[in-house]
Parts: C-alpha cells; sequence; structure tokens
C-alpha cells in the first residue's frame, strides 16, 4: 500500500477511536492544554536526564487506556518516528567527552544517558501527539482550538483540509494507483517528470472543485463569515483533570519522582 | 407578476473561449411543476442551472423567478428562494459535521440560535438523517451524502428546488428513496439528468436540449416516445420503455469460456 | 526535515511557537479582512482544497534528476506563489500542524519551530525577497523554472540551517554545529531541486490554465510593499531579540556551539567556558529544587566523575520513584476506565 492509501485509512482510523471513551466527555481544550504541559515539562528537563521523563510517559499511557486505543495500533505509529531522533542522538555517546560509572565499576561516555534521554523524548512527545489527536478527534481538536482563542479563519482553513483531503485525497490515489498498475512497480519512486504531470492534474482538479465549493457556498448565503461550531463547555472535570496533570508535569519537571524514591529507600537528600 | 413561476425568455450565453452554449432558450415552469431537464453531454444542461443560480451572468434574454428578473443586483435575494443541489455532494457538504452543514445556509440567512437548532433538527429528520447529526461528512455513504446535501438546501425554506443529477451514482435502493423523497416536496423542482427513468417517474413535463437550443417542451410520454427526437438529440428511451423480451436479454456464451458453458448448460437441464 | 520535540528546550520551542504563532494570528486577520471585504470570497475553498492538495503531494515519492535519491515537495514556496505569502502561510500551517499531530512529525512544542523553518521561510522571506522581485519583470517559462530551482534550493537549505541552530540553542543533544551542516546541508539543496522543479512545473501550469485569472493579480501584485519590509525588519528584530536574551540565559548551549566544534580540546580547562559554567550552574542551583541531582548532566569530566556515585545513588531511588508515580497514575486510570464501561454508551448506537 502507498503512503498515500495508508495516511487516507490512518486518518480514517483517528476518528474512530474518538467518539468512544471517557475521553469525550471532557472538553477538548483540556486535553490540548494538558498535552501541553506534559510536553513543555518534559522538554524542560535538563540534557540526558532520563529519570525525571519516565513517570512523563504516564500522560499518553493515561490517554491510551481512557481512549480504548489498541496499544498496538499506537506502536505502529511512533515507530516511523523514531529513526531522525534516534539519528541526532546516536553521536552522543562519541562526541560527549564526560563519563559516569555503573554500579559494576565499568566507566561509559554520558552520551549513552543523552541518547537514552533522546529516545524517552521522541517516544512520549509522538505518543502525547498521537494520541492527543485519536483521543480528541479532529473536529473537536479544532473546536478547542477555537475555543483556545486561536483566529477563526484558521480553524475554518482547518477543517477545510480535514473535508477535503479525503477527497483530494482520494482522487490522487486512483491516479497513483493507475500509474502503480501499468509501470509495475508497488512502492516505487514516480519519475519527477510523471509526478510533475501528476501533480499538474490534480491540481486542476483541485481548482475546479474549489470552484464549485464556492459556488455551492454562495448559493446558500455565503457572505464571508463562517458559522462558528456549538460553544464548548467547561465543567469541573475538566479543572480538575488540568488541574492535576499541570500539578503532575510540574512536580515531574521538579522531580517528584526522586523525592518519592528517596521516601520509600530511606536515602537522605 | 405571472402566473408562471420561472421563465425563459430567449437566454443566450457564450463563452469566453467562444464556445455557444445556450442561444435563444425560452420555457416557463408553473407553481409547483416539476421539470426534467434532458440533453446529451454539452446540450447546455449545466450552463443553464449556473445561469438561474447565478454562477454566471446571462448576456442576452432574461430569466425571471417569482416575478424578479435575476441580475447581479437581484442574485442574492434570487438565491433565498432557491435551492441548488449540486451533482457532487462533495461540494456542497463542506462543513465539517452535518448539523453545521445544515445549519450554514440558514444562519446566513439571519436565523439565530434559539430558532437555528430546532430549525436544523426537523428539516434532518425530514429528510430521514436525524441520526447523522453529528457525523463529518466523509464518514456518510452516498446515499446518505445525498440526503445529506438535500437537507443543507431545504433548511433555508426556498420555493424551488434546483437538482443537479440527484441519483447520480447511487445504489438502487438509495436512487428510489431520493426519488420517492422529491416527489413527496411541494417545491417547484428543475431536475437536470440522464436518468430518463427518474425523469419519466417524477417530472410533469421534460425541457430537451440540442446543442444549446430547446428542442421540445412537452410530458415525459410525449418527449420519450418520439423516437425521431430522442434520436436527433442523441438520447434513448427510459429502460423501462426499451423493448426488451420479458425473459430479460439473452446473452449468448462465447466458446471457449467453460465454466460459462457449464453453467448454461446447467441451467438448460433445469 | 521537522525539527522535534525531543531535541528543543522549552525556551527555544516557546520562543519559535511565539514568532510563528504571532506571524499566523496576523496573516489570519489580514486575511480574513479581505474575506469579509468580499473582494475574496473564492478564497476559503481555494486555501482548502490547495493545502489537501499539497498535503496529498506530499506523499508522493519522485526522483530527483541527475541523483539516486528521492524525495517530496513541502509545499510552501509554491503555496506562497500561487495564494499569495499570507494565506500561503494559513494554509502551510494547516498542513504542519496535521502533521505534527497525525504522523508525529515533529510534536507539538516544536510545531512553532517547524512552522519557522518550512513556513515563515519561505512564505515571508524567500517568496517576496526573491521569488516576487526576480519573476516580477521577467516571467517567461525558463525565468520561472530558473528562479524556482534556485528559490527552491535556497528555502530548503535556510530551513535546514535554523533547524540546526534550534538544535544546537536548546542543548538537548550534543551537536557539532558545523560538521552537522555540511551534512544536513547538501541533503537539503537535493530536496529544494525536486521542490523548486515541481513548484515551477505547478506555477507554470496555474498561470496558463483556464482558471489563471485566480492567480493572475498574484503574478502582477507590486513588488515589496513597505508594509511587507517593515513587517519582516520586526520579525528579524524579535527573533535576534529572542536570540540574545536565550544566548544570554542559557550560556550551555552557546557553549558547545563554539567549542565543542574543535572537540580536541578541553572544554573544562578554559578560563571562558569556566567562566560560563558557574554562571550556569549557577543558574541550575536556582531553578532545581534538587541541586545534587545531576545525573548524565555533569558540566565536565572531572565534575562527571566526582558526582557519578552520589549520580548512582540517586538514580536509584529515581528509578524506584519513577516506577511507583507511573504505577499509581495507571491504576488511577484504570479505575476511571471501570466506572467509564458502566456508563459508556458505544458510537454506533448514539
Amino acid at each position: 500500500m502507498s503512503r498515500l492509501s495508508s495516511t487516507i485509512e490512518g486518518w480514517r482510523s483517528f476518528d474512530s477511536f474518538a467518539a468512544a471513551g471517557l475521553i469525550s466527555c471532557l472538553d477538548p481544550r483540556t486535553i490540548i492544554l494538558s498535552a501541553l504541559c506534559t510536553v513543555i515539562a518534559m522538554t524542560g528537563a535538563g540534557k540526558g536526564e532520563v529519570m525525571v521523563l519516565l513517570p512523563l510517559t504516564a500522560f499518553p499511557l493515561t490517554l491510551l487506556v481512557l481512549a480504548n486505543i489498541p496499544p498496538i495500533w499506537l506502536v505502529k505509529r511512533i515507530l516511523p518516528v523514531l529513526p531522525f531522533a534516534l539519528m541526532i542522538g546516536l553521536l552522543n555517546p562519541w562526541l560527549e567527552q564526560g563519563t559516569v560509572t555503573l554500579p559494576g565499576g565499568a566507566e561509559i561516555s554520558t552520551g549513552w544517558f543523552t541518547l537514552a534521554s533522546i529516545t524517552l523524548r521522541a517516544l512520549i512527545s509522538a505518543a502525547t501527539a498521537l494520541l492527543l489527536i485519536a483521543s480528541v478527534g479532529l473536529l473537536n481538536l479544532s473546536r478547542g482550538l477555537a475555543g483556545l482563542k486561536v483566529p477563526a479563519l484558521f480553524i475554518t482553513q482547518l477543517q477545510m483540509l480535514f473535508r477535503y483531503f479525503f477527497v483530494i485525497g482520494e482522487e490522487f490515489q486512483r491516479m497513483e494507483r493507475a500509474w502503480r498498475l501499468r509501470s509495475g512497480s508497488r512502492r516505487g519512486r514516480m519519475p519527477l517528470k510523471l509526478a510533475a504531470q501528476l501533480l499538474q492534474n490534480l491540481f486542476l482538479r483541485s481548482l475546479a472543485r474549489a470552484s464549485r465549493i464556492h459556488n455551492a457556498m454562495l448559493a446558500r448565503g455565503f457572505n464571508g463569515e463562517v458559522p462558528a461550531g456549538a460553544p464548548l463547555h467547561w465543567r469541573l472535570r475538566d479543572t480538575v483533570w488540568l488541574a492535576g496533570w499541570a500539578g503532575f508535569a510540574l512536580l515531574c519537571r521538579f522531580n517528584l519522582p526522586l523525592l518519592l524514591g528517596a521516601m520509600l529507600t530511606g536515602q537522605p537528600q | 407578476m405571472s402566473h408562471h413561476y420561472l421563465h425563459f425568455n430567449s437566454v443566450s450565453f457564450t463563452y469566453p473561449d467562444g464556445t455557444k452554449a445556450l442561444s435563444e432558450v425560452s420555457f416557463e415552469m408553473y407553481h409547483g411543476e416539476r421539470i426534467g431537464l434532458i440533453g446529451a453531454n454539452g446540450a447546455g444542461k449545466s450552463t443553464l442551472l449556473q445561469l438561474l443560480a447565478g454562477f454566471l451572468v446571462t448576456q442576452s434574454g432574461s430569466i425571471d423567478l417569482g416575478g424578479l428578473k435575476i441580475t447581479p443586483s437581484t442574485i442574492a435575494e434570487v438565491r433565498r428562494t432557491l435551492g441548488f443541489v449540486f451533482q457532487d455532494a462533495d461540494d456542497q457538504l463542506f462543513m465539517p459535521t452535518v448539523f453545521e452543514d445544515v445549519a450554514f445556509g440558514p444562519a446566513n440567512l439571519g436565523v439565530e440560535e434559539p430558532e437555528l437548532t430546532p430549525l436544523v433538527l426537523e428539516t434532518l429528520k425530514r429528510t430521514g438523517i436525524a441520526h447523522l447529526a453529528d457525523r463529518p461528512p466523509y464518514h456518510l455513504s452516498g446515499g446518505q451524502k445525498r440526503a445529506a446535501a438535500i437537507a443543507t438546501v431545504l433548511a433555508s425554506s426556498p420555493s424551488m428546488l434546483v437538482l443537479d443529477e440527484p441519483a447520480n451514482a447511487l445504489d438502487p435502493i438509495a436512487r428510489r428513496r431520493i426519488i420517492e423523497q422529491l416527489r413527496g416536496f411541494t417545491h417547484s423542482q428543475l431536475i437536470a439528468s440522464h436518468d430518463l427513468d427518474l425523469v419519466l417517474d417524477l417530472c410533469h413535463r421534460v425541457v430537451v436540449l440540442h446543442e444549446g437550443k430547446v428542442a421540445a417542451v412537452a410530458p415525459p410520454m410525449t418527449v420519450f416516445k418520439n423516437k425521431e427526437l430522442l434520436e436527433q438529440c442523441g438520447l434513448l428511451p427510459p429502460l423501462r420503455m426499451q423493448e426488451l423480451p420479458p425473459e430479460g436479454p439473452q446473452l449468448k456464451v462465447v466458446e471457449g469460456h467453460h465454466h460459462e458453458i457449464a453453467h448454461h448448460h446447467h441451467t438448460a437441464e433445469k | 526535515m521537522h525539527m522535534s520535540d525531543a531535541l528543543i528546550s522549552p525556551e527555544v520551542g516557546l520562543s519559535m511557537l511565539a514568532i510563528a504563532g504571532g506571524a499566523l494570528a496576523l496573516s489570519c486577520h489580514r486575511c480574513s479582512r479581505e474575506i469579509r471585504s468580499g473582494e475574496k470570497l473564492s478564497q476559503i475553498p481555494l486555501m482548502g482544497v490547495l493545502g489537501a492538495f499539497v498535503f496529498a503531494a506530499q506523499m508522493i515519492n519522485f526522483t530527483i534528476p541527475g541523483t539516486g535519491s528521492s524525495g517530496h515537495i513541502a509545499g510552501a514556496l509554491l503555496l506562497a506563489v500561487l495564494l499569495g505569502p499570507a494565506a500561503g502561510f494559513i494554509v502551510i500551517a494547516s498542513v504542519l500542524l496535521v502533521q505534527a499531530l497525525l504522523f508525529a512529525d515533529g510534536g507539538l512544542l516544536a510545531y512553532g519551530a517547524n512552522l519557522f523553518n518550512m513556513g515563515f521561510i519561505p512564505c515571508f522571506l524567500v517568496y517576496p525577497f526573491l521569488w516576487r522581485p526576480l519573476v516580477s519583470r521577467d516571467s517567461s517559462r525558463r525565468r520561472i523554472v530558473t528562479v524556482s530551482l534556485i528559490t527552491g534550493i535556497i528555502a530548503m537549505t535556510a530551513g535546514a540551517f535554523t533547524i540546526t541552530v534550534e538544535t544546537v540553542f536548546s542543548g538537548i543533544t550534543t551537536l557539532p554545529f558545523f560538521k552537522f551542516l555540511m551534512v544536513i546541508v547538501p541533503i537539503h539543496v537535493l530536496i529544494g531541486v525536486g521542490e523548486g522543479l515541481i513548484t515551477a512545473s505547478v506555477v507554470l501550469f496555474a498561470f496558463s490554465s483556464e482558471s489563471g485569472e485566480l492567480f493572475l493579480d498574484q503574478k502582477n501584485r507590486r513588488i515589496g510593499s513597505w508594509r511587507t519590509v517593515a513587517a519582516f525588519a520586526i520579525a528579524a528584530a524579535l527573533l535576534a531579540g529572542m536570540l540574545s536574551w536565550f544566548a544570554s540565559s542559557n550560556p550551555d548551549g552557546l557553549e558547545w556551539s563554539v567549542a565543542r566544534v574543535e572537540s580536541t580540546k578541553d572544554v573544562g580547562q578554559q578560563p571562558a567556558a569556566d567562566l560560563l559554567h558557574q554562571k550556569s550552574a549557577e543558574l541550575q542551583r536556582s531553578t532545581s529544587l534538587l541541586p545534587d541531582y545531576q545525573l548524565g548532566t555533569p558540566k565536565s569530566a572531572d565534575s562527571a566523575t566526582a558526582g557519578s556515585v552520589i549520580a548512582w545513588r540517586t538514580s536509584a531511588a529515581g528509578l524506584i520513584g519513577s516506577a511507583l508515580t507511573l504505577t499509581l497514575v495507571l491504576l488511577l486510570a484504570m479505575l476511571l476506565k471501570t466506572r467509564q464501561r458502566r456508563s459508556a454508551v458505544p458510537f454506533s448506537k448514539r
């Protein structure tokens, strides 16, 4: 299956999770803000930190559990994201000069901790982004953003993009499939000239589509103002959820796990 | 005010590239009438619809709708009374959910919130898609999309519907449902279609276009029985009126297709 | 290439988010005014559909001529040429946001940085200051192809450069600045070739097609108005301000961008670097509740060895604590889930 086809399939799957589950009872703004808190706390951890990051995985895991998303779905989507961060991170064990003595007495480069830290960061951030959209859904996400005072035109643009990706994407898919069937290539790349022709063709169709949509809007009295969707309701549970996760992120930022662990193992600070 | 609801008065239109799409088109339509607009590809059907909706501007002649002449200055008012259902429902359903799409028209006409939601829900119920209100359009089937597209138009309570291929690419049951639905409406309807069976089922009269000219305006049976006219305009009678043997078409089996031959023998033995 | 949450610091991430978000808000303000005035009613569907077009087009892998490699378009330059900088920027912003969420390309905090690298640079710098002036006098076929090719390469390379700068300033990974640039720039030159050629082919097609008049005012628009120049100057000043503020508040990042490249020298021994270390250590002490906790953040080889024993004792505690916190949170989630199961109604039955 081509990247385009798998994206169309994948995009549909995002919407199917969002409808069910506890997350749909919360205001989308709550989820967006708590995800941001988590990511900011994560990026705030110092270079090479691993322990501080570990508890932050609780946020994406909670979303995973509450939104009933199959873990394998998440794994499949996270894997393609890792290579870039790993590529950058892998240099560290050789570039860094500092060493750390392990309990057994062996000395290793601090770079390994940097690498581990980067990998963990990549996992947490990818999981948070994917689960944010999977648990909230495209539509509610855009409503949440509107509720967070993101300009109305951008929200409309986002919704139009969601809406017409399926239409344009499927037109594209048919053309691409026709090329694949004739070229005999299953995953191959397209020669530039052919790609350009394909895009020109698709561009023309897209323009025609845009002008038909414009007509449809005019026919129903469009005057430049796209009506906003239903207003959102912030409830007590939203405050509790956001305060909880923001507090948790803050505690993680200031090494809560260490405090807890020290208390348990009876070690002095 | 005339007793006609819609009046095309020798309307002509030529595209900038010189293609003459319509010449001297005249016909009229009565209140509550359903008119079928038929003709081969390129006969001028869609140009005619676009002129009516004001997407194109009449170059000569005039179009009157409910006593109002359609011009760029009256078009906003004209569109209040005209419900335009596009051929591709994807063009019509541009909002994120069915509910918001249905609300788009009335909201632009100034209907505000205490009244808007009940109006939308009522319209959805009337078109039988109340359960789809919160769905995004890309999660709808072809028939559901078509029903939603019709709902978006009905919500603005137009007095006339203009439909471009209302049953295009629908499965037989969805097609049947749409036909029943349109028959139930009291609006004047102008239906452009290649589906002549649908036209036969629904329309009081038919306008036949041929190369931009009106070739005939008559009741459907009169038009469809006139083989000479149909042939001249590049049309065929509705399937229902084509002469078929009562047991269906006899397809011959091509030699060498063993499977089909076996099947043939089997049915013959029966 | 996307900047990643894994490599960005909150200072860099939030500053870039502020810059890109500000540019987005201004663009939206400007465009919605045009749309409301009725001047460009067709802009909304056009932007939406072209966004979908670019998003789909990004998934087509094509071979870059003259090399064995393949690439796909980013599309911002194309959008800027077709729709103008402001509308083009809004569209590419929507595309990048969807990428950040659907493919986890980059991440939430890095969105600002990515929007800057892949949207702001092509739309507000490359297009108005290079593409348009270069094409306005002579818009022949050959000219458009050449200019698109060159500006495509410039836009891509500039984006690669800012990624490197952002990564270095964030200081999450050790990155030899110049060596890294040596690797990353040639790759982006190649990607830029594909970007430029595809942009040219679609732009030429758009200008010559029947719907060309849609874009004609874009093509003929006066170049480099004072307002654009002013906006550019303000953005540049803002960026410079942020960077210098950041540089002074986070000497760590600067330190190794300068020092690490010469990897043979021992950084810890240099007096200047020592001063920086002291400062950064002070900073760390003032922001951290647990100053002793320094696993993996040794400032030099010496302090690392000295601190390693303490680091390991504390990290054992950290590990246990982490596991405990995680378990507690997950237990809570499970509890909520069982409650939810009793009350939830499946979507299909709503």
